[in-house]
């Protein structure tokens, strides 16, 4: 025990003690040197003699010090630098092991930083585990949010919450003098809200309970990047009025740098300001909301707490909350449960290259084995323990694995980045949609290195302890007599390498299919056809806000208006209104449909077709001619006389044996069922556009109707140019636009083709990396098939010469050589084959216009990975087979 | 080491004798080595290779402890003495020896 403390002190005070050690030494020598020279030596003479009777005096340091050391951690030294010498010398070696090592590390670590800061990683608030999401569950269990007043209800009774907070997003659009209006991200939230996540805002003040109460002063809050973009980060903003939505509002708050919330808002007013909100019915759970829970109580306590208020609003309003009950769930479930799966995914490729790469190197040591076991036999004659040969050999795999984890380290700092700017330009390519949380953090913090310390652990003990297992076998006797190669010991390895090689071959078949789907959605997605030439087309869009054009008249006038001004504007050439734009259908235009002169069936409902409502020169912009009848007019639209175009997939539908032109439909109103009592005539049958974009693999019906005979126009009103460039239709665009209304911000502004490159993304980000991830375990696994061939060649050598010497052809030998590849390709096909089945039905959610059992591309894949690791291994069996027989049989 | 008349110690004797040089009072390293030298009539020669390993071993059992001081001609040195355990193991190692010589000549001169 007391020797256990001095050497602890050693190791703490070792700088200072060796140094002690040192002097002592030079003091040791100095007065043997005065000794030698008081019997009369000259002084360099016998410095001279004191260094041959004492020789290094670092060796002798190093052997004092090594007293105080543990004598295992000695040996372990010493097996570091024999490993280290020896990878040194091996150079090919070394360098195939790190590198496929390095890549599977690498690929590994990329994923796991991603699901480090998405899933791992907690939100950066004061406590974070105490921020609960709270919704609805409705009488069939489905999920809903929060109607504003079940929330008063809620967080007035509510004892498990240190508060209760609401919100609810929409876009909102800021307009002040001097500036084009802009449309942001904005969120309204209950005044408790930031007080909640504990966020105080850099500047002014953030909201007070004051700001809630009827008649009190609008305000709003704005993220510091809106402030220092659109402000140009000026201090005297606040308590300065711009308008928010047409409303005008003044700025009392300016929040710290990188905070957003939820999601990726950047303007925050409160929640009172939100149109309907005071007024909502109790069924009306449109809110989203969060609590903070109070010190010590779990989630199922404030579950029960917030159950038993609702049983007692439920027997309160029956009518409107007869089996809600509220859900309680950490902040991030949510999120966690979408993205899980697509990391799970990649986690899972990933890993599957790091097991090729294990199963590679360790076919690459087993290799080597066969040549090393006249050392390990030597040592172990010599009596060295199994332990100690064992540990010697792990211990090189080790450093194998350490040197590969740097350098894998290394190039996932790379991909980190490379992926995280895929993901922005993914965000940017579409703005309105989710775009990647402000709190996704990519910097890789202790988890990340824990994580790279054990895959490099891990990785040595998973490729290095077989083939250590199996050296340390070796019979001393055996091997001594039979010069290095024992016909036990090679049988034994063979059986190693043969399953190993089996794994490899079986989980690049599974790698290779589920890569195969990817790609073979992606190329879907590429073919669709899109009818129309999309390259010059340029898209933007405007959201009336509602409290300004409040009746749909005044949103159809509007829509006329800006049709007929963009329409005169002699710089647009080809330029039109429409409620939706091509590829990117909101989702929101799907109708009922019901044929004058066709009596439905009762209770049958029709099917839905995608509903349009465009301006005057919709299929010339878009250049969409027409294959029957005629565009539709201005005088389409007026009462008496509407008219509508259909494409041509709804022609087939309802017409399939007759004319569509001429006949009478009639539209229902958005979500009612009641059709419209005035009849549209088609006119016109147009080619089939995919309005959802290059996903949209059944082809959707749709009506295009002119404005004039839409009786309530929605608040979105899209804008299609052809011609100019983006950057140019942009400026005539707004120029126009805020001719007519100065507060009303364009967005998505973007051309078609980004909108189609940006629905492709997602499936291209998936399809390239795991083809990436593919391709790497296919060169793995057939590196690994060519050099385990060419190993057994040099180890057949004589037993080839002997064959051939009594007659055997080039053919036989190379049959004899190539026939385990074929057993083993085998037997690898078909256990990845079935497993390939069982991933790619996980899998089925991302895939697009295919399954997990699509025979082209698991016989594309077999095809591919049996030419591919029969080529592997028929070069080397060729070239022992053209061995002149005599050099073969001197081969040793 | 291995010069002429130098002889190769026993495994584990080195403490023995250092042990047994400390117990006439503190010394430094050079001084244990030079009585060693002495008191053997030169056959002992212990290098510093073998001699401060075992200090260092000595020290790590707690034996001996180790201060520095000036030695004869002002020179700063580490002097070593004797703790009481030492000077147990001493005696105990003594012993032990005494009846391994012993033993040794019975074999030796038998007939």
């Amino acid at each position: 025990m007391r020797e256990l403390l001095r050497r602890a002190w050693y190791f703490l005070r070792q700088r200072r003690l060796d140094d002690e050690l040192a002097e002592e030494m030079e003091f040791h020598r100095a007065m043997t040197q005065c000794e030698i020279e008081n019997r009369g030596v000259e002084s360099t003479e016998a410095s001279l003699a004191v260094r041959r009777a004492f020789g290094s005096s670092a060796l002798a340091r190093n052997q004092a010090r090594d007293v105080w050391i543990w004598p295992w951690l000695q040996d372990v030294a010493q097996d570091v630098r024999f490993a280290a010498r020896l990878l040194a010398k091996d150079r090919r070696f070394t360098l195939a092991a790190v590198v496929a090592l390095a890549l599977g590390i690498a690929a590994n670590n990329t994923v796991f930083t991603f699901i480090n800061a998405a899933l791992i990683r907690d939100l950066p608030f004061h406590k974070p585990n105490q921020l609960m999401s709270i919704g609805s569950l409705d009488a069939r269990g489905r999920a809903r949010g929060v109607s504003s007043l079940d929330f008063q209800d809620w967080r007035r009774g509510a004892r498990a919450f240190q508060g209760i907070a609401a919100h609810a997003g929409s876009a909102m659009n800021l307009s002040d003098e001097g500036r084009a209006p802009d449309r942001f991200r904005g969120v309204y939230i209950s005044a408790n809200g930031f007080d909640l996540l504990r966020a105080t805002p850099i500047l002014g003040r953030s909201f007070v309970a004051d700001d809630e109460r009827p008649g009190a002063p609008a305000v709003v809050i704005l993220s510091s990047s809106v402030w220092k973009s659109r402000y140009g980060g000026d201090p005297s903003l606040i308590r300065r009025t711009v308008r928010v939505n047409d409303m005008p509002s003044i700025v009392i708050g300016v929040m710290p740098p990188g905070f957003s919330f939820p999601g990726t808002a950047e303007v925050w007013q409160p929640l009172t300001l939100l149109a309907g909100v005071t007024t909502a019915r109790r069924d009306a759970r449109t809110l989203s909301a969060f609590g903070r829970l109070r010190e010590a109580v779990t989630v199922q306590q404030a579950r029960a707490d917030l159950g038993a208020i609702a049983e007692a609003i439920a027997r309160e309003y029956p009518e409107t909350n007869r089996g809600v009950t509220p859900s309680v769930a950490p902040l991030l479930e949510a999120y966690r449960r979408l993205t899980t799966p697509i990391l799970m995914t990649l986690m899972g490729a990933v890993g599957f290259v790091l097991l090729i790469a294990c199963a590679n190197v360790a076919n690459l040591l087993l290799a080597r084995a066969a040549h090393r076991s006249r050392e390990i036999a030597i040592r172990a004659s010599l009596g060295a323990t199994r332990w100690r040969i064992v540990r010697q050999l792990l211990i090189e795999s080790l450093l194998l694995a350490m040197l590969a984890g740097a350098i894998g380290l290394m190039l996932s700092v790379y991909g980190v980045r490379y992926f995280g700017v895929a993901f922005d330009a993914m965000e940017q390519g579409a703005p309105d949609r989710a775009a990647t949380p402000y709190w996704i953090n990519l910097g890789m913090n202790g988890t990340v290195f824990a994580f790279v310390a054990a895959l490099c652990l891990g990785s040595s003990i998973l490729f290095g302890l077989a083939p250590a297992l199996h050296i340390s076998r070796t019979d001393v006797n055996d091997v001594l007599k039979a010069s290095g190669r024992s016909a036990a010991g090679n049988l034994r390895a063979r059986r190693w390498t043969g399953a190993l090689m089996v794994a490899e071959l079986a989980l690049s078949v599974v790698l290779l299919a589920e890569a195969g789907l990817f790609v073979r959605s992606f190329l879907t997605l590429y073919t669709t056809n899109l009818v129309i030439d999309a390259s010059h087309l340029s898209t933007a869009r405007l959201a009336l806000p509602l409290q300004k054009y409040r009746t749909p008249e005044a949103r159809k006038a509007f829509f006329e208006r800006l049709d007929e001004r963009l329409a005169t504007n002699p710089a647009l050439t080809a330029v039109t209104v429409a409620s939706d734009i091509p590829f990117a259908s909101l989702g929101g235009s799907l109708r009922q449909v019901t044929i004058d002169g066709r009596p439905g069936t009762p209770g049958e409902s029709q099917p839905d077709v995608s509903y349009v409502y465009v301006g005057g020169r919709y299929f010339d912009t878009l250049g969409l001619r027409l294959l029957q009848g005629r565009a539709l007019v201005n005088t389409d639209g007026l009462a008496g006389q509407e008219g509508a175009v259909v494409n041509q997939r709804f022609a087939a539908m309802f017409f399939p044996h007759e004319d569509a032109l001429g006949r009478r439909i009639r539209i229902a109103s958005p979500g009612g069922a009641a059709p419209s009592p005035t009849p549209l005539t088609i006119v016109g049958i147009a080619p089939t556009l995919p309005q959802f974009g290059p996903r949209e693999l059944a082809a959707v019906p749709a009506v295009y109707v002119p404005v004039g005979a839409e009786p309530a126009p929605g608040r979105f009103v899209s804008i299609v140019v052809r011609g100019p460039g983006l950057a140019a239709a942009t400026a005539l665009l707004r120029e126009d636009v805020g001719a007519l209304d100065p507060d009303l911000p364009l967005y998505s502004i973007q051309t078609t083709d980004d909108i189609v490159a940006a629905m492709r993304f997602p499936n291209r980000l998936m399809g390239s990396l795991l083809g990436l991830l593919a391709l790497i375990a296919l060169v793995l696994a057939s590196v690994g098939l060519f050099a385990l061939t060419a190993h057994s060649v040099t180890q057949r050598t004589q037993e080839i010469g002997v064959r051939m010497a009594l007659g055997a052809q080039t053919s036989q030998v190379v049959w004899l050589l190539m026939w385990r590849t074929i057993v083993q390709l085998a037997v690898g096909l078909a256990i990845g084959l079935t497993g390939a089945l069982a991933v790619g039905q996980l899998l089925q959610t991302f895939l697009v216009g295919t399954g997990a059992r699509d025979p082209l591309t698991l016989t594309a894949v077999a095809a591919l990975l049996i030419v591919v690791s029969l080529a592997a291994s028929f070069f080397p069996a060729r070239r022992a087979a053209r061995v002149d027989p005599v050099v073969a049989l001197r081969y040793e | 080491m291995g010069k002429a008349g130098s002889l190769e110690l026993l495994p584990g004797t080195l403490d023995l004798l250092i042990l047994k040089t400390l117990a006439a009072g503190a010394e430094h390293g050079y001084g244990i080595a030079s009585r060693l030298k002495a008191l053997s009539e030169d056959v002992l020669q212990v290098g510093e290779s073998s001699l401060y390993p075992a200090l260092q071993r000595l020290l790590l059992k707690g034996w001996v402890k180790a201060e520095w001081g000036a030695s004869d001609n002002n020179r700063r040195a580490r002097f070593y003495t004797l703790t009481a355990a030492g000077r147990k193991q001493l005696s105990a190692e003594r012993d032990e020896f005494d009846r391994l010589i012993l033993a040794i000549h019975k074999v030796l001169n038998a007939t």
